[in-house]
């Protein structure tokens, strides 16, 4: 097991490198720069740039360097000295920026996970036992709506619906007076107020999606043989379910923890531009446009590497969970 | 001196406190013809910094103000304490609408009454040599946010410290603080006069100074700044690695908020509101009013009326949308005033309790077509140089129709020309070859000398048909996004007169990055320059002077900004109008500057350079109902501000 591990860790090696060299090709790939943004908005408005001022300001952006050259400048900040580089358009480090949205970022993500957990846990069970009833029928339709229906598109409805029947204010997690407020708890049930909208939002589609995965694989084993066996020797109904097949249903939940870990800190990116969440989504989006590609390109890097991490966990629970990955894999 | 403890609501007259002995910050005044109401109490400055003197955390108001502060007078009516301007912005980037909003105290200001340039830092200012020598006296005894006094050292560091420190503007000075054989000096000789000298004549430096070009002239404190500088500070190096910066340059760029107009967190201003909110922290940015601000009112009370301006950071222009037809911007005027959004806001307007007044637009055509006049394939730019062709394709444009199907049935047909209701407007230029004929048009093209084939398509010298590819852009402005469908319709009105066209849309950048390389044969851009304001600072449709998105001439451009190195030399009639117009910029007389101006419009009008289609649409802005003293029809006109050159500052919200 201890081999397997350190077999894994060593190959995550090579793959950050890959994963950095193409994040970093890939955002520098549509034409322009940075600069061109800021040509853009300034002659958005029919201001005029000085050519000389552009070459001097991609000469103190690096921007003039070769783009292996801007790589290596970048990657060994990051290796060397843990710097991410300097966003352009925030003239600010990129770790300032990231750690300010962190937290909310999480808190979102893990309220969003938790809700998803325990109201598709419960459906799921119930729909795939009593597959073909009424109750199945109604969780299968809407989950199927759920899946189906993009997230920003409830989050558009949502808002379009508080504004023009409750005249709520939109976007955002505060109320305009508690956003700058110190924390109290009158800004907290505030927050709580407000935090429903991208919890439903952004658990919508993941709920749908595991109510209909755990169905699928609890339907798989409810007529396996073990569970025939164990119904045999009169062990209670509940009991039964809970022991086995759901044990064995579990095994895709556990293989996708690995996807949770980059999610947690990129949250999603269109429904927090569109409702407006301080999240590192909309951060990473409207670098990406505005191709200030140090930040992108470390947001990118980040969750690259969590994504890599949260793999080598879930391949780690999964071989401790179910003895037949261990013994395949290893 | 009054106490201090005592002199909470103590009552003075005005002409004590005017005379500097008023310690008092509430009072009636008796007799003043400018009272809100009979016995209602005057207050001088805002309580908060009232409670700030009791508590001895700020000196008293007459310590605060200049011995004679700028008396700013009310639009409409004196206003109240307090209150909030919401707005919205999309991030850093758009760092324009908070100068806009927030930030307009300049050495000059522009006048949007007469579009006269007119004092403001500087009090006044003589011009001597004829137009090589400005010196400008300073008002006395205004001061930055953080109290220290503002004085002319200040705007000399910011031009030899700053702007021609080769690290901090590795640009070298901005094209405006030079002349041809150089750059300007800026001298401080006293505390209160400062001289900028010009090897040649400048006489456009105080519009400059009034735009968004000069703002950063006033916004750079001296004694603020010096920490970070490496000539004043030789730790100035050691500081930045301290900050998490690599360098003393980044540092100082940084700590100045050179790349955000001059605002950042902790940076003192002169301006009514100061930014307390760190960039790029939380989901808004807040200004605070300045206790040091140096303005009041007619009754002498201290501007600004307003506590604070708070623009949230929506990424989404729907989101911004939303709010807006949902009655929270206090008053905004950017990212979503286009003619597509005026139905869904007008519809609210009532209930949620705003209006939506318009402003005068800066621009004077909804597209202009500008057709490649430099392009690298000789035969295009045979074709496209030949001035039947472009009447030909002119007189083939119906315009009516463009404007009943794009543009809601508002506007009227226009050619690049000044607004009708400039004083540079040339009737010549403006209706020339409007007319829809198609009898005209191909006669034109006839004269032109391309003839049609068997199956109707004119043929260009090279033996091939006639083909315009257009690039267009397909994000950005919401109004160069139209442009798209106003080619759709281009092209059908085209193809009858035998010329063929097509449109290959694209994202901006790639849009920015070919039309920069020169690779359109042909594209359409908002018609800058239209009104008084904008034709002098961006002419760019009666001479090439701009190089990116709107060129029609990139190697005249090129050959006009290196001063003759580079690029192409333009024919004799485009170097004349190149010569106008610099002159125009050197003179300091304002009549023989509108004249040179209206003869290299003149010009244009002969040589009918590029085919306008329809008179710029009014823009406007969206205002709460509760907002007093806003000039409405005030102009539009980037590189100068609205609504801040308007007076924010006095603008008040009327919640009874």
């Amino acid at each position: 097991m201890l081999a397997f591990i350190l077999k894994r860790i060593l190959w995550m090696i090579p793959t950050l490198i890959a994963i950095s060299i193409v994040a970093f090709i890939i955002i520098q790939l549509p034409p322009g720069d940075y600069l061109t943004t800021v040509i853009a908005e300034l002659t958005n408005q029919g201001g005029r740039v000085d050519p000389e001022q552009v070459l001097a300001l991609r000469e103190r952006y690096g921007l003039d360097q070769p783009i292996w050259v801007q790589y290596f400048t970048w990657i060994s900040g990051i290796v060397l000295r843990g710097d991410f580089g300097q966003s352009f358009e925030w003239d600010r480090p990129v770790t300032a920026l990231v750690m300010a949205r962190l937290p909310m970022t999480m808190l979102i993500s893990i309220g969003t996970l938790f809700v998803t957990w325990v109201v598709a846990f419960p459906i799921g069970l119930y729909s795939a036992v009593r597959q073909y009833s009424a109750g199945d029928y109604i969780a299968t339709t809407i989950g199927f709506i759920g899946l189906a229906v993009p997230n920003f598109m409830i989050a558009l409805v949502l808002m379009y619906i508080g504004f023009e029947y409750f005249g709520q204010s939109v976007g955002g997690l505060h109320s305009p007076q508690y956003v700058d407020a110190p924390w109290s708890f009158a800004k907290f049930l505030d927050l709580l107020a407000h935090l429903w909208v991208p919890i439903i939002v952004l658990g919508a589609a993941g709920t749908a999606a595991l109510i209909r995965i755990l169905r699928a694989n609890l339907l798989d084993e409810l007529h396996k043989p073990y569970v025939v066996a164990a119904r045999a020797r009169g062990v209670p109904e509940r009991v039964m379910l809970v022991k086995y097949p759901l044990r064995v249903a579990l095994n895709p939940f556990v293989s996708t923890i690995g996807w949770i870990l980059p999610m947690l800190i990129s949250g999603d990116i269109v429904v927090g531009r569109v409702l407006s969440l301080p999240t590192t989504g909309p951060l990473l989006l409207n670098a990406l446009i505005s191709q200030d590609m140090y930040l992108a390109g470390s947001i990118i890097l980040i969750v690259s590497v969590l994504t890599v991490i949260g793999t080598l966990i879930s391949d780690i629970l999964l071989a401790w969970l179910d003895p037949r990955v261990r013994l395949n894999s290893v | 001196m009054t106490d201090l403890s005592t002199s909470f609501l103590t009552t003075i007259s005005r002409r004590q406190f005017l005379g500097g002995l008023g310690g008092a910050v509430a009072l009636s005044v008796v007799g003043a013809s400018m009272r809100p109401a009979v016995g209602q109490e005057v207050l001088l400055e805002a309580p908060q910094l009232t409670e700030m003197v009791t508590r001895g955390e700020l000196p008293p108001l007459a310590e605060r103000l200049p011995p004679n502060p700028v008396v700013v007078t009310p639009f409409e009516s004196v206003g109240q304490y307090g209150g909030t301007w919401n707005s919205a912005t999309t991030g850093a980037a758009d760092n324009a609408w908070w100068w806009r909003t927030t930030g307009y105290e300049g050495l000059t200001r522009v006048d949007t009454t007469d579009n006269s340039i007119q004092p403001n830092v500087a009090e006044s200012w003589e011009v001597q040599d004829e137009g090589r020598t400005f010196i400008f006296k300073l008002r006395q005894g205004i001061r930055w946010s953080d109290g220290t006094p503002f004085t002319a050292n200040d705007i000399s560091f910011w031009y030899n410290d700053f702007f021609s420190n080769a690290e901090l503007w590795p640009a070298g000075v901005s094209s405006w603080m030079k002349t041809p054989s150089g750059a300007g000096t800026v001298e401080a000789t006293d505390d209160y006069t400062v001289v900028f000298k010009f090897l040649e004549p400048n006489g456009f430096l105080p519009n400059q100074l009034a735009s968004y070009e000069g703002h950063r002239a006033a916004a750079m404190p001296r004694h603020y700044l010096e920490q970070f500088h490496i000539d004043y500070h030789p730790e100035a190096g050691a500081l930045a690695t301290q900050a998490g910066f690599n360098t003393w340059v980044d540092l100082f760029l940084n700590r100045a908020g050179t790349a955000t107009v001059h605002m950042a967190a902790g940076l003192p201003g002169i301006r009514p509101w100061q930014l307390q909110t760190a960039i790029g922290e939380g989901t808004r940015l807040v200004w605070t009013r300045n206790p040091y601000y140096w303005k009041t009112d007619t009754n002498g009370s201290q501007l600004p009326y307003l506590d604070e301006v708070v623009l949230d950071i929506i990424e989404d222009p729907e989101v911004m949308l939303l709010k807006a037809a949902n009655g929270e911007m206090t008053y905004h005027i950017r990212h979503i005033n286009t003619p597509a959004n005026k139905p869904v806001l007008a519809r609210n307007m009532e209930e949620k309790g705003y209006s939506l007044p318009e402003l005068e637009p800066a621009t004077m055509n909804e597209g202009v077509i500008g057709l490649n006049l430099n392009h690298e394939d000789p035969v295009k730019r045979e074709i496209y140089s030949n001035k039947n062709f472009r009447i030909g394709l002119s007189h083939a444009l119906n315009r009516t129709e463009i404007i009943n199907a794009v543009y809601q049935r508002q506007g009227q047909p226009w050619q690049a020309s000044p607004r009708p209701t400039s004083k540079y407007h040339n009737e010549q230029l403006a209706t020339q070859y409007l007319e829809y004929n198609v009898d005209l048009a191909n006669e034109a093209l006839d004269e032109a000398g391309y003839m049609r084939n068997a199956s109707g398509q004119r043929i260009g010298p090279d033996g091939n048909p006639i083909h315009i590819q257009f690039l267009a852009s397909t994000t950005g402005g919401a109004r160069e996004a139209l442009l798209i469908d106003v080619q759709q319709i281009m092209k059908r009105q085209w193809a009858e007169v035998g010329i063929s066209m097509d449109t290959t849309p694209m994202e901006r950048s790639l849009y920015i990055t070919r039309t920069g390389n020169n690779e359109q044969d042909a594209l359409m851009w908002t018609g800058f320059g239209g009104h008084d304001l904008s034709l002098p600072i961006d002419p760019r449709f009666y001479i090439p002077t701009a190089a990116n998105q709107a060129n029609w001439g990139n190697k005249w451009t090129t050959w006009y900004l290196t001063n003759g190195e580079d690029g192409e030399t333009p024919p004799d009639y485009m170097q004349r109008q190149f010569k106008l117009y610099k002159d125009s910029l050197a003179t300091p007389d304002l009549a023989e500057r509108d004249e040179m101006l209206r003869e290299m419009l003149q010009i244009s009008a002969e040589q009918f350079y590029v085919i306008g289609t329809t008179l710029s649409l009014p823009t406007y802005g969206i205002k709460s109902n509760a907002l007093r003293n806003v000039r409405d029809n005030q102009p539009d006109c980037w590189p100068y501000p609205a609504p801040a050159q308007v007076d924010p500052e006095q603008f008040w919200l009327d919640l009874a």
